[in-house]
């Protein structure tokens, strides 16, 4: 885990150019390894970054050489430095995050869904009425009309553009626009769960690390652990939520995490986010 | 005089079934032979410390002519599990939770958990079945008030096969976790919780009703709540200062309250109370509300469970009670997904609610949110400043204000369109009212089936203050108004006297 944090570190500590996604994974990991952990540095790290991005009158600097989803995937970063600091910029870049993507349809392509829900759901919730929900969970219902398959149970299947990490975001985009929903617009949150579990579901027969990877998986996607890494993460974080059923799930997530840490981790490419998420998943698992 | 309930050690009997809570005149009551009541005014009446498996007579009197007379033989019962002999102190510093708790579980069919007189200090208690719990005089159970102690009733739990769900816990309609209330009963039947104890909530001690609606650890408890229960009976008893709504069974039927009190103070938030969710054939005789919320509310899940289950609340019989200060009388909704229906509420008294009958919903709460055969007759209101009110666009939730809710042109009549059918009135005299006789509002593409309102007499206060009768877009406030209809198929009126009212009666 130090190796990664300081891989974070240095890409946090150069002047940001542009937002993008996987920078918002970094600065996600970064919150969630902070509030698993309570680590200071992972706090300071992601507030620096967030004050050297946003200027005191609430512009996001790089902001023009970015998509929505880039600006969604750090935006959400908006929230954690508008809590811990109370600076009132953050609120406002958050409005001008949120102007870029609550008038534009929601994307099909994972790593951006994983960008965006969350942060519409997130803003929704707190500032927007919660009228935003009904779209957001449409939308979802829509990508598993068009994109699950039953007979796999997976996203991702043989005659689909899908990696094994857009496997992990969709599951990643369910279960964090999930935690960010008010359950008590319960019918929404509920839309979400059931999705969750469906993909759960399909990824439960699956034992071994190897068997999540399809036939076709270029050597490229086999050396890429990040599918892994992020379907973990997603398991565990189901299973704090009370959405996966802890008995079944557990060890399927903590297989994963396991054969990525022996086998597999050191030797071939992760990026750190997705990688903090499961440290930090697993510490609050764990701890509770 | 009618015989209501009996249990071994008490009964329950209707006086005169021509008042309302009040009887017409009051009785003097002799028990065999015994002066138990010198003027008994009320018209639901409940006698205890009577002896297992023993015939009583009670005779009622009317000054010196006896007007009537009653024979009735006490249940039989195994034995009495005194809670002092399971190591409750009754002494307000001991947490008895355990020693009471004990005492249910252990309690053999048709034996008796008593409570005598003192203060236990408790946590959640669990129901089991076929017992009897009576409270004497004096005793008092005083809930807990620090939230990390009490269990939580998890909302929703899949089945282990994934398939299915198991439900428990529940707040505003939907499947959420919640604490276990101070008593709480699942899958129990035949169990009869009697006496003239007090079941306080305590809620002025703690920090329930400090920023009520946000989640905690779980949502706030309320005093009784069932889950798939039934033949269950409450007699006497006095619940206070719930957490939340007072009484609060789900999924539940032959479920009968008799001569029970409830108590809130008018600013405590959410203190409805008596709300029964998707629940059927429910007697509520002879109760006093006094809450900070609705007296009554009838449920039926808010999207979610009401469009799973489509279990509506229905056979429900509301009469001889006594509602005060409550913001409405009867309420039906807003949770109403599974319908609510066939519901008499009858020879009842309502003194300063805001609203006497109550409808809410609107659209999207779907095609089994169907409203129907509500009747209020013999009904005395004092100081309601609405007496009927039914809006098919209330606007809560999240969208309540869009126009999808708030619509005046009709819209598609399709699977999110809720129904309300008839409504009747019949012999309310409501004196005092301040906005007006009746506010009806239905959907354009679904109109409100039927409001018959039939020998009613209705006056007002000419010093009342103007007020919106229904939350919905574009309700202006009035005052002395008669009857204000819009998006109603059949309003039928007759032999109603209107006093005081400025304008027409009918207003459509």
């Amino acid at each position: 885990m130090k190796i990664m944090n300081e891989a974070v570190f240095r890409f946090l500590n150069r002047k940001p150019a542009k937002w993008t996604l996987s920078g918002g994974m970094n600065l996600n990991g970064l919150i969630a390894l902070f509030r698993a952990t309570g680590d200071q540095d992972c706090r300071r790290a992601v507030l620096d970054y967030m004050e050297n991005s946003v200027s005191p009158e609430g512009t996001i600097f790089c902001a023009s050489a970015c998509t929505p989803a880039d600006l969604a995937a750090c935006g959400k970063a908006l929230f954690f430095a508008l809590d811990e600091s109370g600076d009132e910029r953050y609120r406002k870049a958050l409005d001008a995050v949120a102007d870029g993507v609550k008038n534009r349809p929601l994307p099909n392509i994972p790593a951006e869904l994983y960008a965006v829900a969350p942060f519409l759901a997130e803003y929704d919730t707190r500032f927007g009425g919660k009228q935003a929900y009904k779209a957001i969970t449409d939308h979802f219902k829509a990508v598993h009309q068009g994109q699950f398959d039953p007979e796999t149970g997976l996203y991702r299947t043989e005659n689909s553009k899908l990696s094994l990490a857009d496997e992990g975001l969709m599951l990643m985009a369910l279960a964090d626009t999930a935690e960010k929903l008010d359950m008590q617009i319960y019918e929404h949150y509920r839309t979400l769960a059931d999705l969750l579990l469906e993909a759960a579901r399909g990824l439960a027969p699956k034992k071994t690390f190897a068997s999540l990877l399809l036939p076709r998986g270029s050597a490229e996607e086999q050396r890429d652990v990040s599918g892994h890494v992020l379907i973990a993460a997603a398991l565990f974080k189901g299973v704090r939520l009370h959405l996966l059923n802890e008995e079944k799930y557990l060890p399927l997530a903590a297989l994963l995490r396991s054969s990525v840490t022996a086998d597999y981790i050191f030797g071939f490419p992760c990026d750190p986010g997705p990688w903090m998420l499961l440290q930090a998943e697993t510490e609050e698992v764990e701890r509770s | 005089m009618k015989c209501l309930f009996i249990s071994a050690r008490s009964c329950t009997v209707l006086l005169d079934a021509e008042g309302d809570y009040y009887a017409k005149a009051p009785r003097r009551l002799i028990l065999n032979h015994k002066e138990l009541a010198k003027e008994e005014n009320r018209s639901v009446f409940s006698v205890y410390g009577l002896w297992p498996d023993t015939e009583y007579t009670l005779e009622a009197w009317q000054g010196e002519e006896k007007e009537s007379e009653l024979t009735f033989r006490t249940e039989k019962e195994f034995c009495t599990l005194n809670v002092k002999r399971f190591g409750a102190k009754g002494d307000g510093e001991k947490d008895d939770t355990n020693a009471i708790q004990a005492a249910i579980l252990a309690c053999p069919p048709a034996g008796r958990v008593l409570i005598p007189e003192g203060n236990y200090k408790t946590g959640p208690l669990f129901l089991k079945s076929h017992i009897t719990i009576e409270f004497k005089p004096g005793a008092r159970l005083a809930l807990k008030t620090d939230r990390t102690e009490f269990p939580i009733l998890p909302g929703m739990t899949r089945t282990t096969d994934e398939k299915d769900e198991y439900l428990l816990g529940s707040w505003e309609g939907n499947p959420l976790d919640a604490f276990a209330s101070a008593i709480t009963g699942i899958d129990v039947e035949d169990v009869r919780i009697i006496g003239e104890g007090i079941i306080d909530g305590c809620a002025p001690e703690g920090d329930w009703w400090v920023n009520p609606k946000i989640k905690r650890i779980a949502y706030r408890p309320r005093l009784f709540y069932l889950k798939n229960c039934k033949d269950i009976t409450v007699q006497g008893v006095t619940f206070r200062n719930s957490p939340a709504w007072n009484l609060h069974p789900t999924f539940s039927e032959n479920l009968s309250f008799l001569n029970v009190r409830i108590e809130a103070p008018a600013v405590s938030p959410n203190t409805d109370g008596f709300d029964p969710e998707s629940c059927r054939h429910i007697r509520m005789f002879g109760t006093v509300f006094s809450v900070g919320d609705d007296c009554i509310a009838l449920k039926a899940g808010k999207i979610y469970t009401g469009m799973k289950y489509h279990t509506p609340c229905e056979d429900i019989e509301i009469a001889y009670c006594c509602m005060l200060d409550g913001h409405g009388g009867v309420t039906v909704g807003s949770e109403m997904a599974g319908g609510v229906k066939h519901v008499r509420v009858h020879h009842c008294y309502m003194r300063g609610n805001d609203r006497g009958l109550r409808i809410k919903t609107r659209r999207g709460r779907g095609k089994y949110a169907v409203i129907d055969d509500i009747c209020f007759s013999d009904v005395r209101m004092e100081g309601v400043k609405t007496p009927l009110v039914v809006n098919a666009m209330y606007f809560c939730d999240p969208d309540g204000h869009s126009d999808y809710v708030q619509s005046r042109e009709k819209q598609p009549v399709d699977d999110t369109t809720p129904t309300v059918g008839s409504i009747r009135f019949e012999r309310v005299n409501a004196q005092d009212c301040e906005s007006c006789v009746g506010y009806i509002l239905g959907l354009p593409e679904r109109p409100v089936k039927e409001i018959v309102l039939k020998d009613s007499v209705f006056t007002f206060n000419p010093d009342g203050k103007a007020m919106v009768p229904a939350m919905a877009s574009g309700v202006e406030e009035c005052k002395r108004r008669g009857v204000i209809a819009h998006f109603v198929d059949t309003l039928t009126v007759t032999n109603v006297r209107m006093e005081g009212i400025e304008g027409k009666e009918i207003d459509c």
